[in-house]
């Protein structure tokens, strides 16, 4: 047969590799979801009920169903799920990383896609043992890993209606060759007691973190890409460059 | 939001921080900031309120309670702790409540006497600062009072009002059908059933619609002298659907959507009836449920366990006394009752947050979680998958990702962002195909003998949604492959690798697309396929064990590639990499690709041919500009003693 030169995997499979690997050295095990998904999975069981404002700070594709589903706004449907497997199976522990394809319904442009993916993730256990702290640690770890020893961190009060505390969480980045900035990157915060709850468990014995970072912002960092509908326009020109 | 500094400091006996450090205070301890400029002798801060602090905190004096909390400071004089007068009543106005169960409390003001005309220059220079047009004076404070303390009012001119036996009446109600109104600007609305109104009780008209804007009809207007002030609270999903309904939203609307305290009215009436000055003729009530403040509890252990941290019982009561929180200690727990207006207040995580983020974020240390016990379970399905990535590169195939929605399939969705794109896509060989035919054209630039791509990826039937691999080939040139065979030996190598027989059994052969061309394209269920497959136990296949890709992306031009050929006769012995470095050197960057593809031996000498690839990423290129580049890549090669042909 004639000789094929080697084909190019998927840079964005190349980023969720490498971040299963780093988080899995850190004891989180990787878990999937469905992409259409219930009301209850997408947002009632993540404390956000009917006609509650935090409903628009997600633009959502319905389905024409009866009754409609959710394309999922997220990947913290996984993150639910799984705590509700956690209750059943009488766990008193768990760390999952959720990366998954999530959709939203706003209008496409350089940095803004209708699909794009998502990397959640949550650790939980008995009050103490995963804090505030801890997402920190498990962050900083992470980015210098994925993006290098030059990076830094640092949190500021935010609001999501499925953690309390909420903190957004900042990235202290030197492209190369370029100065320093902080670039916003994701919102996260230790799970609200009703998801808990929700979820069939105890918040008074089960405590932890969750996050929700995009796959492509950090992609485009760290790669100097600087347009969002390169990943999915199948042009073997972008792809073959990795 | 934006709030005046001058308005902000008016709260404070203390001189403020400067406008950019109250910035930076609130940001990392409060809300996002947008921006802050100067706007003459004031400053503008843009804040971001999130939902949570939008009951309390869309007013000057919420950020200024939050300014006082994060300094350490005492707010002068707030308006909120001032005392509460709801007499005497009203003998002029009655409130009929018609629609009960969407009305939180219905509070009103009727005043004789008053005199419109222009607003102080302190309040226009305060209302400007903040982006809002003065109109009069009556109109002017009912907005600064909003902007002030939160509670959205609004005045009617109580003389445009039906009378009815001897005095007037409001009455809040949904709309009935086919009910309209025109606005206060001008605008005309039609409402649905599900709208909630204020009516004008005489003439059964309605007069404004409910939380979100006043009608024309009982306008203020120059020549008003007797006022109603409305301050009510209505349902927050009611006014939320109303204002999407009709398409509109105001600072009103904004306000009620996120449920401010019902306790708010009173002290809006009384800070607007002082700005209004005339004669107060009594108050109206509507009040049926007051919800007492429940406490809630939190102990220094809690706090802790949740943030990480080791604050002190002290620190955490010295907290406490910054918010002027009321509260409790009994040992190491605190019950805390909150003020009126933080409705955000309900559960003990929600105290954590205060405490954390007023003792500072940063102070967080940084924990490493600790170490499990043993092993995380491994992902069968990312195991195989990334297996079978492995594979098929091996096989030259590289990984597309294209888009779920598509114009057809077997899911519709209700709100599609693109018409022709309504369906969640049931399989992916048919993007696979567009894939392969778009990149074709490409294929010399790239140094591809034939287009092959593969994708795995989610797809959706009416039943159910499951992973599917797909995987095409595109065959060019001169000599047509045979994309059957070519399949066949790759699936084949999949069958011995995973060590499954791959048949036809899993696959559906795509379209086999004509012309000169052909491009083949097979699909199967990857979910249905890796069940069979036995459980990994580690992440051997993992690429992203290897470490990490730091290639950095190279736009690619958008001006047409030219192609050249060139054949050369060498002595025996030399090789083709030297040739080829020979080219690369003397045709220059503008030569982006170069591929052998031919090579013999006779009579002692070896021949090579290359195929050549010429783009600029400034231009397109001229065949002339091409043909120079080339000459003189042959008269260095000649220089070399090769014989070009």
């Amino acid at each position: 047969m004639r000789e094929t030169p080697k084909g190019h995997i998927h840079l964005l499979s190349q980023a969720i590799s490498e971040i299963n690997a780093i988080f899995y050295k850190m004891g989180f095990t990787l878990a999937e979801g469905p992409e259409i998904e219930d009301e209850w999975h997408n947002f009632d069981a993540l404390n956000v009920p009917p006609d509650h404002p935090a409903r628009d700070m997600q633009d959502t594709f319905w389905t024409k169903e009866k009754p409609p589903r959710v394309l999922r706004t997220h990947t913290t449907d996984i993150t639910i799920r799984s705590l509700e497997k956690m209750a059943k199976e009488g766990l008193t522990e768990m760390r999952i990383l959720s990366p998954g394809k999530v959709y939203r319904n706003e209008a496409t442009d350089a940095t803004h896609e209708a699909q794009f993916y998502q990397y959640d993730g949550f650790a939980v256990g008995p009050p103490g043992t995963v804090t505030l702290a801890h997402l920190k640690g498990t962050w900083v770890r992470f980015y210098r890993e994925y993006l290098g020893p030059n990076t830094k961190i640092r949190f500021r009060p935010s609001f999501f209606p499925f953690t309390e505390p909420s903190v957004e969480v900042d990235l202290w980045f030197e492209a190369p060759g370029k100065k320093g900035q902080w670039l916003e990157m994701f919102g996260s915060g230790m799970l609200h007691p009703n998801v808990i709850r929700n979820a069939g468990l105890d918040p008074a014995k089960v405590q932890g973190f969750a996050f929700g970072p995009g796959l492509e912002r950090v992609v485009m960092i760290k790669h100097g890409i600087p347009d969002i509908r390169l990943f999915h326009g199948g042009d073997l020109r972008f792809v073959n460059q990795f | 939001m934006l709030v005046s500094y001058e308005w902000l400091q008016s709260y404070f006996d203390d001189q403020l921080p400067e406008p950019e450090k109250l910035a930076e205070m609130l940001t990392f301890h409060a809300f996002e900031i947008e921006e802050v400029r100067q706007a003459g002798n004031d400053a503008v801060i843009d804040i971001d309120v999130l939902p949570n602090r939008s009951s309390d905190c869309l007013s000057h004096r919420g950020i200024a309670r939050e300014i006082a909390t994060l300094f350490d400071l005492k707010l002068k004089d707030d308006p909120l702790k001032r005392a509460i007068t709801s007499t005497p009543d009203s003998n002029l106005l009655d409130v009929e409540i018609q629609t009960k169960d969407l009305v939180n409390r219905f509070s009103a003001a009727v005043i004789n006497g008053v005199e419109v005309g222009e607003s102080p220059e302190w309040m226009k220079q305060r209302l400007e600062a903040i982006g809002q047009k003065s109109i009069n004076n009556i109109v002017d404070a009912t907005n600064y009072v909003m902007f002030d303390i939160g509670q959205p009012l609004h005045a009617f001119d109580r003389d445009k009002l039906a009378e009815k036996d001897g005095g007037y009446v409001i009455s809040v109600r949904t709309a009935r059908k086919g009910e309209s109104m025109t606005d206060l600007t001008g605008a005309e609305h039609e409402f649905s059933e599900q709208d909630l109104l204020i009516v004008d009780g005489g003439s059964d008209t309605p007069i404004g619609i409910a939380g979100v804007k006043g009608g024309k009809s009982p306008e203020v207007d120059e020549n008003t002298t007797n006022l109603v002030i409305e301050a009510a609270n209505f349902n927050y999903v009611s006014v939320r659907k109303t204002s999407q309904a009709l398409k509109l939203w105001t600072d009103a609307s904004v306000r009620f959507q996120n449920e401010p305290s019902p306790e708010l009215t009173f002290h809006a009436l009384r800070e607007v009836v002082a700005l209004i000055g005339g004669e107060l003729e009594g108050f109206v009530d509507y009040y049926p449920k007051q919800n007492a403040r429940k406490p809630v509890s939190v102990t220094v252990s809690e706090i802790n366990s949740l943030l990480g941290t080791s604050i002190s019982d002290s620190e955490v009561e010295s907290i406490f006394n910054r918010f002027d929180f009321k509260y409790q200690k009994d040992g190491e727990t605190f019950t805390v009752t909150s003020p009126f207006e933080r409705t955000d207040l309900g559960i003990k995580e929600d105290l954590i947050e205060e405490v954390g983020r007023v003792y500072g974020y940063e102070k967080l240390s940084s924990e490493p979680l600790p170490e499990l016990g043993e092993s995380p379970k491994v992902n069968k399905a990312f195991y195989y998958t990334e297996k079978v990535r492995k594979l098929l590169v091996e096989q030259g195939f590289s990984e597309v990702y294209t888009y779920s929605l598509q114009p057809r399939g077997e899911v519709e969705l209700a709100n599609a962002l693109a018409a022709d794109k309504p369906f969640m896509r049931n399989n992916l060989g048919q993007e696979l195909t567009y894939t392969i035919l778009k990149n074709e054209k490409n294929a010399p630039l790239l140094g591809l003998e034939d287009v092959r791509v593969f994708e795995i990826g989610t797809v959706f039937s009416k039943q159910e949604e499951y992973t599917a691999l797909a995987f095409g080939i595109g065959t060019l040139g001169d000599k047509k492959r045979d994309v059957n065979s070519e399949t066949e030996f790759v699936i084949n190598a999949l069958s011995e690798e995973l060590g499954v027989q791959l048949n036809n059994r899993f696959l559906k052969t795509g379209e086999i697309v004509g012309r000169e061309k052909s491009v083949g394209v097979w699909e199967m269920n990857f979910t249905e396929l890796f069940e069979k497959l036995p459980e990994p136990t580690s992440y051997d296949v993992s690429y992203g064990l290897d470490g990490t890709n730091e290639i950095k992306y190279q736009p690619f031009s958008q001006y047409p590639f030219v192609l050249r050929d060139i054949a050369l006769w060498c002595r025996s012995g030399t090789t083709s990499e030297e040739v080829l470095g020979e080219i690369k050197k003397h045709a220059g960057e503008l030569l982006v690709n170069s591929r052998q593809f031919d090579e013999f031996e006779k009579d002692g000498k070896v021949s090579y041919a290359f195929h050549l690839v010429f783009q600029s990423k400034e231009k397109t290129l001229t065949d002339e500009e091409v043909n120079s580049i080339v000459k003189k890549v042959e008269a260095a090669l000649g220089g070399r003693g090769w014989e070009v042909r």
